[in-house]
C-alpha cells in the first residue's frame, strides 16, 4: 500500500484544469493526494520548501510533477530549465500537460529532460484514462530513486 | 517491478484454515504480494467484513458449516453498483452449485483440488479484463463521457428518486435547467473541440458549486440541469441560484482564448411547482426561456411570486449600489440620554434611503437583503465613515462631544475587511477614541468562534464599545453576553412598552436593569413613547433611555 502515499504535483494557473485532474484521480479511485502551485516561481518555492510553503519542511518531495508550460510570473519552460540543473530536482519525474501542441515546445521539453509529453485532454472520460495510465507507469511499473534522500 | 495487485485488498470466506492457509499461500505464488487479506470463518464475521471494508476480490468457499456461501454472493452484488470479482470455491465438482453460483453473480466456480498457481493468476487476469469492460459499459450507460457528469437517462431517474424521497420527508427541492447563452457563436468562431473543452470545465465548476446530495448532470448540447436538495426558505433557492450565476464571472481558459460565458437558467420547485418529473422539467424548460427572453445571462423562476421576489431583491441590490457611490443615502440621529440629568450620552446613527419619489424604503427590508451579499460590507462602511465623519463635525462645532452609536451587521466581523478599516480610522483620527458603539443586533447571529471574538476584543481594547440591540427579543441574549465583550445592552421596545402594568415585562425590566449592574454593563431601554413610561422606568432605576418621546431621529441638520 505504500505507493498509496506518493504525492502528485501539479502546477498550473487555470483553476479549472486543476479541478479537472483532482476530480479524475477520484474517478479512477486514485487516493494519491495532489496539491498545487500556479506557476514556475512558485514550484520551485513549494519543492524548497520555502516562503508560503515553509510549513512542508521534512515532507517528502512529489513522486510527480505534472507541468503547465504556458503560466504567468515563471512559465514551463523556464523552470523545467532550473529543476533539471537541481541535484535534487533533477530525479522527480516530470510530465508537461498543456494545449501546446507546438512541434518545437515538445522537442525543446524532451530536449531539457523532461519525461513526457501529453497534450490535455478534451473530455472527462479521457482524462479519467489519461490519469489512470500515467499513475499505473509512473507509480507501478517504473522503478524511481528513493525520493526521501 | 511492483505487480498490478500490490494494493489489492482480499477477503476470504473459508471455515477451515489450513485451507485458508494453503489458497493465501497459493495465491501469493499465483500473483505476488497483496495488500491485504483478510480471512472470515463463518458467514456472520464474512458478513461483517463484506458491509465495512471494500475488498476488491474474494474468494467463498460454498460450505460453511450448516449454511451456504452462496447467500454472501447475493449481498456482495447488493452492495456495488459493479462488483468486484467474486470466486466460489468447492470441495468438489457439483455442476449444480457451479450454475447457482454463477446465476447469483459469481465470476468463476474452481474446485480445491484443482487449484495451482498458474490456474489462479489466468483466471485472475481474465475476470478483471472483463470486469474492466463491464465497469466501463456502467459508467457509459449512466455518465456523460464528455463532462463526466449525470447523462439524460440516468438524470430521468434520479430526478424521480429524489421525488419520492422529498414526498417522504416533506421536503422541497428545486430543478433547474441552464443553458449557455453564446455557444453556438464560440464552436462556430473557435472550433468544436474548443466548444467541448468549455463544456467539460464548465462542468466541473457546476458540479463543484451544488453539494454533495445535489445532482448535476448534462442533458445533451448545452444543457445542464441541477437538482438542489432540500432547500427551506425561498430565499434561500435565490441565494443558490445566485451562486450558480457568479460561477460565470471568471472567464474560461479554452486552448489558449479566454472565452466569456453566461448562463440563463429556469427553476421549477417541488412541490410548489409540479410534483410529477415531466412537468416539472417541462415548469423549468419554460422558465429557462423566459430568462433568455429576458435578455439572457439572468436567471427567471416558474414561480412568478418568487420571480418578483429575486426580481425586487436584485433591483433593490442595484439601486443600493449605486445610491452608496453616488453619497445619495442619510444617516439620521437619535438621542440616549441619562435619566438621572437627562443629558446626552450618544446619538445612535439610523440609515435612511429615499427613493425617486421621496419615500423612504423600509430599511430593515433593504439590510436584510444586503445582508445576503457583499453589499452589507460596502454598506457597513458606508455607514460607518459617515457617522464619523458627522461626530467630527461636532467635535470641531463644539456642539456634541458624546460617543456615537452605530449599527453593525454580524456579516460584517465574518472577515477582518471591516475590523481593519476601523483600526485604521481610529489611528488616523485620534479624537475618535472612546466615542464609538458598535450596535449588534442578535437577527444575525454572531458565531462565537475564536477568531471572531478576537476581531471585537481588538476593538474594545481600542476603546470601542459593543452595544446588544433589541435585548430580549432573540434567541442567544445571555449566551452572547457570555461569549462576547458587551458594554451596553438596550432592552427591547416591546418588553419597554409593556412596563406598565404589573405584568412580567415589568419583572423582566427590573431584573434586566439588576442583571446589568452586576455584570457592570450599562442598560438602555429603547422605544420610549410616553411620559409614564418614562416615569416607570425611573422609578426601577433604569440608567439610559432612548425613544419618541425624548426625540424623534432627526437629520443632523435638525437636531
Amino acid at each position: 500500500m505504500k505507493d498509496n502515499l506518493v504525492t502528485i504535483h501539479m502546477c498550473d494557473d487555470d483553476p479549472d484544469d486543476q479541478l479537472l485532474v483532482s476530480d479524475a484521480l477520484l474517478e479512477a479511485r486514485l487516493g494519491n493526494p495532489i496539491d498545487f502551485t500556479q506557476n514556475g516561481l512558485e514550484l520551485l518555492q513549494y519543492l524548497r520548501r520555502e516562503g508560503e510553503f515553509s510549513h512542508l519542511e521534512g515532507q517528502p518531495l512529489p513522486g510527480l510533477i505534472l507541468l503547465d508550460l504556458n503560466m504567468p510570473v515563471m512559465d514551463g519552460r523556464e523552470v523545467l530549465k532550473e529543476l533539471k540543473n537541481d541535484e535534487v530536482f533533477k530525479s522527480i519525474p516530470i510530465v508537461v500537460l498543456t494545449t501546446s501542441k507546438a512541434e518545437e515546445d515538445i522537442a525543446k521539453s524532451y530536449n531539457m529532460g523532461v519525461n513526457s509529453f501529453i497534450i490535455k485532454p478534451i473530455s472527462f472520460d479521457s482524462l479519467v484514462e489519461m490519469v489512470k495510465s500515467m499513475t499505473n507507469y509512473w507509480f507501478h511499473i517504473v522503478s524511481l530513486p528513493n525520493s526521501s534522500q | 517491478m511492483k505487480n498490478n495487485y500490490s494494493s489489492m485488498a482480499v477477503l476470504i470466506v473459508e471455515d477451515d484454515e489450513d485451507d485458508y492457509i494453503l489458497l493465501k499461500e497459493l495465491l501469493e505464488d499465483a500473483i505476488g504480494d497483496l495488500g491485504k487479506i483478510d480471512w472470515a470463518d463463518d458467514i456472520s464475521s464474512a458478513t461483517e467484513l463484506i458491509q465495512k471494508n471494500d475488498h476488491q476480490m474474494y474468494f467463498i468457499d460454498n460450505r460453511l458449516g450448516a449454511e451456504l456461501g452462496l447467500d454472501l454472493i447475493v449481498l456482495i452484488k447488493q452492495k456495488y453498483e459493479t462488483a468486484p470479482p467474486i470466486i466460489m470455491l468447492s470441495g468438489v465438482d457439483d455442476r449444480r452449485t457451479d450454475l447457482k453460483a454463477m446465476n447469483n453473480g459469481a465470476d468463476d466456480y474452481l474446485i480445491k483440488s484443482q487449484l495451482s498457481p498458474p490456474l489462479l493468476e489466468r483466471t485472475i487476469r481474465y475476470i478483471f479484463k472483463s470486469k474492466s469492460f463491464e465497469a466501463k459499459l456502467a459508467r457509459l450507460a449512466h455518465f456523460d463521457s464528455l463532462t463526466g457528469l449525470y447523462n439524460r437517462s440516468i438524470f430521468n431517474e434520479l430526478l424521480n428518486k429524489t421525488i419520492e424521497q422529498s414526498k417522504r420527508s416533506a421536503q422541497r427541492f428545486a430543478l433547474v435547467t441552464i443553458d449557455l447563452d453564446n455557444f453556438k457563436y464560440i464552436n462556430d468562431n473557435y472550433g468544436h473541440p474548443a466548444g467541448d473543452l468549455l463544456l467539460t470545465k464548465v462542468a466541473r465548476r457546476l458540479k463543484h458549486t451544488v453539494r454533495g446530495a445535489d445532482i448535476a448532470a448534462r442533458l445533451g448540447g448545452d444543457e445542464f440541469s441541477l437538482v438542489l436538495k432540500d432547500v427551506g426558505e425561498n430565499s434561500d433557492f435565490v441565494k443558490l441560484i445566485n451562486n450558480i450565476m457568479a460561477v460565470f464571472d471568471k472567464p474560461v481558459q479554452v486552448l489558449g482564448n479566454e472565452i466569456h460565458t453566461t448562463i440563463s437558467a429556469g427553476i421549477a420547485i417541488f412541490p410548489n411547482d409540479a410534483s410529477v418529473s415531466s412537468e416539472l422539467i417541462e415548469h423549468s424548460d419554460r422558465a429557462m426561456y423566459q430568462a433568455k427572453n429576458n435578455g439572457k445571462n439572468t436567471y427567471s423562476f416558474y414561480n412568478q411570486e418568487l420571480h418578483q421576489q429575486a426580481k425586487f431583491r436584485h433591483s433593490i441590490e442595484l439601486k443600493l449600489s449605486c445610491a452608496i457611490e453616488q453619497d445619495k443615502l442619510l444617516l439620521y440621529y437619535q438621542p440616549i440620554l441619562d435619566m438621572a440629568t437627562q443629558q446626552i450620552i450618544s446619538y445612535e446613527a439610523l440609515l435612511r434611503w429615499k427613493d425617486e419619489q421621496g419615500d423612504f424604503y423600509n430599511t430593515e427590508e433593504v439590510i436584510a437583503i444586503a445582508e445576503q451579499g457583499p453589499l452589507i460590507l460596502e454598506l457597513g462602511r458606508w455607514v460607518f465613515d459617515t457617522a464619523c465623519q458627522q461626530l467630527m463635525r461636532w467635535q470641531q462645532q463644539q456642539q456634541f462631544l458624546g460617543k456615537i452609536a452605530i449599527n453593525v451587521s454580524a456579516k460584517q466581523f465574518n472577515n477582518p475587511v471591516f475590523t481593519e478599516h476601523v483600526v485604521k480610522t481610529l489611528a488616523q483620527y485620534p479624537q475618535l477614541t472612546n466615542k464609538i458603539i458598535f450596535e449588534i443586533t442578535e437577527r444575525t447571529l454572531l458565531e462565537s468562534q475564536p477568531h471572531i471574538i478576537k476581531l471585537l476584543e481588538s476593538l474594545v481594547a481600542l476603546g470601542c464599545e459593543f452595544s446588544l440591540d433589541d435585548f430580549g427579543t432573540g434567541h442567544a441574549s445571555i449566551s452572547y453576553l457570555r461569549a462576547f465583550p458587551m458594554q451596553i445592552i438596550k432592552i427591547d421596545k416591546s418588553i419597554v412598552q409593556q412596563v406598565l402594568g404589573k405584568n412580567k415585562e415589568m419583572a423582566l425590566c427590573k431584573a434586566i436593569i439588576a442583571m446589568g449592574k452586576a455584570l457592570d454593563i450599562q442598560v438602555v431601554a429603547e422605544g420610549i413613547e410616553d411620559k409614564a413610561v418614562a416615569k416607570q422606568l425611573k422609578v426601577l432605576g433604569c440608567p439610559q433611555a432612548q425613544g419618541y418621546y425624548y426625540s424623534r431621529p432627526k437629520a443632523a441638520d435638525q437636531l
